[in-house]
């Protein structure tokens, strides 16, 4: 008979909570039924001394059961009630979120960010140079003589007769050996400029130069240095390979290929059915250099590499045209 | 650079399988770029780098082909059978710039009938990228293919006194080249000259007059060396880069003059018939020196990280056709074949090893040690700070080109003159950017013409200015767009950026990285006149932040809606950021309240907080404007100010009455300062 009683109660207080909408009709429920003064279960409290001794611990746990189920349907129905009052109707919880106002990197400062911190973690240091370079920086000192085809290599933007909008990011290197005695171990990012314009080049590209001069550096550092990058960087072990070419100021000088990080090597069409990928230049440094830099080339050694970090973005990201970078159409930027 | 295989296989054997070829060559240096069946032959594209001359040609080719696949190298034919008047007799050769030309050497054949060449030649040169165009000419083109030496035919009857002068052309001096533009030569040009008049551009390009036409029928055949830096210089000066200068410019086999003579001789005689004169004229002022570069064993393994057996270097050497000779344990000395202009050195040795060895069993370890200076530069870190700051507050970064149009910078600022390229792609991007908000701007309007209603962009990157020393400078900064055109109100996004919200923005940005930054009104181009302010970031970085203007708008491509800007210099803004010192947090209740003034419109707020604030109140915690409100029920000229005030001590808990004479304190300045009456 006491169950009953128990259940009838809380059918009742169910179905006018339900029933309830506001704040208000749901806190006169919960002080006609809770209520520390004039609560239906705190009548229901008061009736134990009724009960024979050996009842009434059974009964007041019963009791409290029940207050503690109804005062946490109370807490929820508040709430519910509360959030309807602050929308405009009863709150549709499958509406689109409110996001706080938030921009975006670009896709070139999110890689650039990332190469630096892997290089970073290798004990390297970021240095910088001058946009607008001298001749004796950007050619000249990197064995790039005035009067030799080497120059034509790259098309170089003139501002005069001696100075340039920097080819490459490699000048920092000679301002580095300048100003510093091995062993040196740095990266240099930033914007180069070649005068070209075509389907595949902008005459604005952003590049990562690497240096690392110390005693008994070889070829074979070189090559590790790469592969580890190359491999965290796409976060899957990658194969490079060295293909022999020519830079003015590295001898040997070597193209980097990268197995396909896409396909892995066994051909796509990012990598043209080759399974490799071109990702920059790089060599020992000639001792020619080390001549304009005062560096004993018989004591130390060192490697140089060079990569675009526009490339690397092209291939993180899936981009298909370096031409999106420099747009800024606010479609291609918040992708990111 | 096309080169049929089927020329190749002349000289050498190839492996069937034209893949396994490509791959051969392009590992070690000589890249193919492209295969492709021309005409039912396979042509190999390359990419010879320009330190590598002796590969521009199939010869040079087929003797690295021998290398790679171990093959023998078949010599090219070049006897002829030649007459019995001798050379001499017929013409002479006088260099008298030595130099500028340490070799020149010359063949005739005389009694020729210039028709067209053979058909295979002429689909050698078209597969080759040449056009064919009399035989005599096109056998000096297939031997500049073929063994890699420009040579030039002359018409010897067209050459005053049938004899060769080479020297530096007189000042004035003129000569119609092949291509039948007049060139205007000085001192600095090198010729070949007859008795008279130059007959060609030594080492560029031939005479018009002088060259070998169907009416010819003697032949005087150039087989010479030319100083590559001239020749460079001349073919920039005129403008001519020619399959001569290409290769002259890059160094040409002293030793190959003979051969190639000799060679061609013998075509032109076959082909044009005539009798070949006997011996060839060879003028050598100075040979190159070239003494023996030493090679070390230890060197070579440590440039390279990796073993190499000292015996597989011998036999690559040898096998490259560099003379090795053993000189005690591990040393050698090397002579350098006539043909490879490139080597001179001991790490060009090393590199010849290395590219023909392979890098494929080169080991992968990483250098030890790291950068005694290390890490990101403090300067840097500041930079990726402000990126991150400014993407937060509702902007996305963009990165322009460095290159502007000069009308658009001088309307973003006319006081700077800008740094203009010499050789720029357009004039739209003929000088360097002087303002971030020039791009910005016209990225904005590209925007807008995309549909997107609501733009808010930002960069950090250099600008740049010349001096009026003539020198140049580059300059780091911020900037930033917002530009808004009555966009749809669109639920969860926010809505257009206004000024104030611009102004906020970057308060809150600079805040953030412990920089201190204060505005003051002041008009700046390119912005609306009293909607212009001064911005001094840190210890005085100047900037400028404002609403376009009229012209801005209009040289930025805008056609309507409304755009702020804000553009501050970073040079050093990084020093001037101070880590944020902590202060204690009161244990004690705020006491808040609430106050409306009616005040005249006239006021700023800049005045009303300094009114307040110069009364030093004790336990001021806050004071914030809450409302500006402007209505038809409040007097004419007025509005009303609602401040949000809060008190809080660090020591006690302050009392109604303290708090309530305070505020009476507000009210009567604010009284006595702007005649404000308490709402």
């Amino acid at each position: 008979m006491k169950t009953e009683r128990f259940d009838a109660i809380r059918r009742d207080f169910d179905g006018e909570i339900k029933a309830a909408s506001t704040e208000g009709e749901v806190l006169e429920i919960k002080g006609r039924y809770v209520g520390k003064k004039r609560g239906i279960l705190r009548d229901m409290m008061s009736a134990i001394k009724e009960l024979p001794p050996e009842e009434r611990r059974a009964y007041g746990q019963a009791v409290n059961a029940l207050k503690r189920e109804m005062e946490a349907v109370v807490a929820d129905a508040l709430v519910r009630a509360k959030s309807a009052k602050t929308a405009p109707r009863a709150l549709d919880v499958t509406l689109p979120g409110i996001r706080p106002e938030y921009g975006s990197l670009h896709p070139i400062t999110r890689v650039r960010r990332e190469i630096e911190s892997i290089f970073l973690s290798m004990g390297y240091a970021i240095e910088t140079g001058p946009e607008i370079e001298d001749c004796y920086h950007n050619f000249e000192a990197l064995n790039t003589p005035a009067d030799h085809p080497s120059r034509d290599i790259q098309d170089t933007f003139y501002i005069s007769d001696k100075v340039v909008l920097r080819t490459q990011t490699s000048p920092v290197q000679v301002r580095t050996m300048e100003s510093r005695k091995p062993p040196i171990k740095i990266i240099a990012p930033g914007r180069v400029f070649r005068r070209d314009d075509d389907v595949s080049h902008s005459p604005m590209f952003f590049q990562v130069e690497g240096l690392v001069v110390d005693e008994g550096i070889s070829m074979a550092h070189l090559k590790g240095t790469l592969r580890n990058f190359y491999s965290r960087l796409f976060g899957r072990e990658t194969e490079v390979r060295f293909r022999p070419s020519y830079f003015p100021f590295t001898e040997p000088s070597a193209e980097t290929d990268l197995a396909c990080v896409l396909c892995g090597g066994s051909g796509c069409s990012v990598c043209k059915g080759t399974g490799w990928l071109e990702v920059g230049g790089c060599g020992m440094i000639d001792p020619a250099v080390f001549g304009f830099v005062d560096i004993d080339p018989e004591r130390y050694t060192g490697f140089a590499f060079g990569l675009g970090i526009d490339r690397m973005a092209m291939l993180r990201y899936g981009i298909d045209h370096i031409r999106h970078f420099f747009e800024n159409d606010v479609r291609f930027l918040r992708q990111f | 650079m096309k080169f049929p295989t089927g020329w190749i296989s002349e000289y050498v054997d190839l492996p069937a399988d034209e893949k396994v070829a490509a791959e051969a060559f392009t590992l070690s240096g000589s890249e193919v770029e492209g295969i492709e069946s021309v005409m039912g032959e396979s042509v190999f594209d390359f990419g010879i780098t320009v330190n590598r001359p002796d590969c521009m040609n199939v010869y040079g080719l087929a003797r690295e082909a021998g290398v790679l696949f171990d093959k023998p190298l078949r010599e090219p034919e070049s006897e002829c059978l030649e007459s019995d008047s001798a050379v001499e007799t017929l013409t002479s050769v006088k260099v008298e710039a030595p130099e500028l030309c340490p070799r020149y050497a010359a063949r005739v054949i005389t009694g020729v009938k210039v028709g067209e060449s053979p058909d295979w030649m002429r689909r050698r040169l078209e597969l080759c990228g040449l056009r064919p165009v009399n035989a005599v000419v096109d056998v000096t083109n297939y031997l500049l293919l073929e063994l890699g030496h420009p040579l030039h035919a002359f018409d010897m009857d067209k050459l005053k006194e049938r004899r060769i002068v080479v020297r530096r052309a007189r000042n004035g001096e003129k000569l119609v080249t092949l291509d039948g533009v007049e060139r205007k030569l000085d001192q600095e040009r090198l010729v070949i000259a007859d008795a008279e008049k130059p007959a060609a551009l030594a080492g560029v390009m031939g005479g018009e007059y002088s060259g070998v036409t169907e009416a010819t029928t003697d032949v005087l055949l150039e087989g010479a060396v030319f100083d590559p830096i001239n020749v460079r210089r001349t073919s920039k000066a005129v403008g001519l880069h020619t399959d001569a200068s290409h290769r002259f410019e890059r160094g040409v086999d002293f030793d190959a003059p003979g051969l190639s003579l000799d060679r061609a001789a013998r075509l032109i005689a076959e082909i044009c018939g005539g009798a070949v004169a006997f011996g060839t004229i060879d003028v050598v002022s100075e040979r190159p020196p070239r003494s023996p570069v030493a090679l070390r064993h230890e060197r070579l393994e440590k440039v390279l990280g990796m073993p190499v057996a000292p015996e597989r270097c011998v036999s690559i050497l040898e096998a490259l056709k560099f003379g090795v000779e053993g000189k005690g344990m591990g040393l050698w000395s090397v002579t350098v074949p006539s043909f490879r202009v490139d080597v001179s050195r001991e790490i060009d040795l090393i590199e010849e090893v290395a590219r023909i060895h392979g890098y494929v069993d080169l080991d992968t370890p990483l250098p030890g040690g790291i950068d005694p200076v290390g890490g990101r530069p403090r300067e840097m870190t500041f930079e990726e700070e402000l990126r991150d700051a400014m993407a937060s507050s509702g902007c996305m970064e963009a990165i322009h080109m460095s290159m502007s149009d000069p009308g658009l910078e001088a309307v973003f600022d006319p006081s700077v003159k800008p740094v203009a390229l010499v050789n720029p792609l357009s004039q739209a991007t003929s000088v360097l950017r002087t303002t971030l908000l020039g791009r910005l701007s016209v990225a904005a309007a590209h925007n807008r013409s995309r549909g997107e209603r609501n733009v808010n962009l930002f960069e950090v990157g250099k600008v740049f200015k010349s001096n009026d020393d003539g020198s140049v400078a580059e300059e780091l900064r911020l900037g930033a767009l917002c530009y808004s055109d009555d966009p749809p109100v669109v639920w969860g996004e926010p809505g257009p950026c206004t000024l104030l919200h611009l102004k906020g923005k970057m308060q809150s940005v600079f805040e953030r990285l412990g920089v201190l930054v204060s505005f003051e009104a002041e008009d700046h181009p390119p912005f609306v006149p009293g909607l212009s302010l001064s911005i001094r970031a840190g210890d005085g970085n100047p900037g400028r932040l404002g609403t376009l203007g009229i012209a801005a708008m209009a040289a930025a491509g805008f056609k309507g809606g409304i755009a702020h800007g804000c553009e501050v210099i970073l040079e050093g803004l990084s020093d001037a950021a101070r880590p944020p010192r902590f202060t204690p947090v009161s244990r004690y209740p705020s006491i808040k309240r609430d106050m409306a003034f009616l005040i005249d419109k006239g006021v700023q707020w800049k005045e009303v907080l300094a009114s307040i604030e110069g009364l030093n109140l004790p336990d001021l915690e806050a004071l914030k404007l809450v409302e500006l409100y402007e209505g038809p029920e409040l007097p004419d000229g007025k509005r009303s100010f609602t401040l949000s005030v809060s008190f809080r001590s660090e020591s006690r808990t302050l009392t109604e009455k303290g708090a309530a004479s305070r505020l009476d304190d507000i009210s009567r300045i604010m009284e006595e300062n702007f005649s404000a009456s308490r709402r």
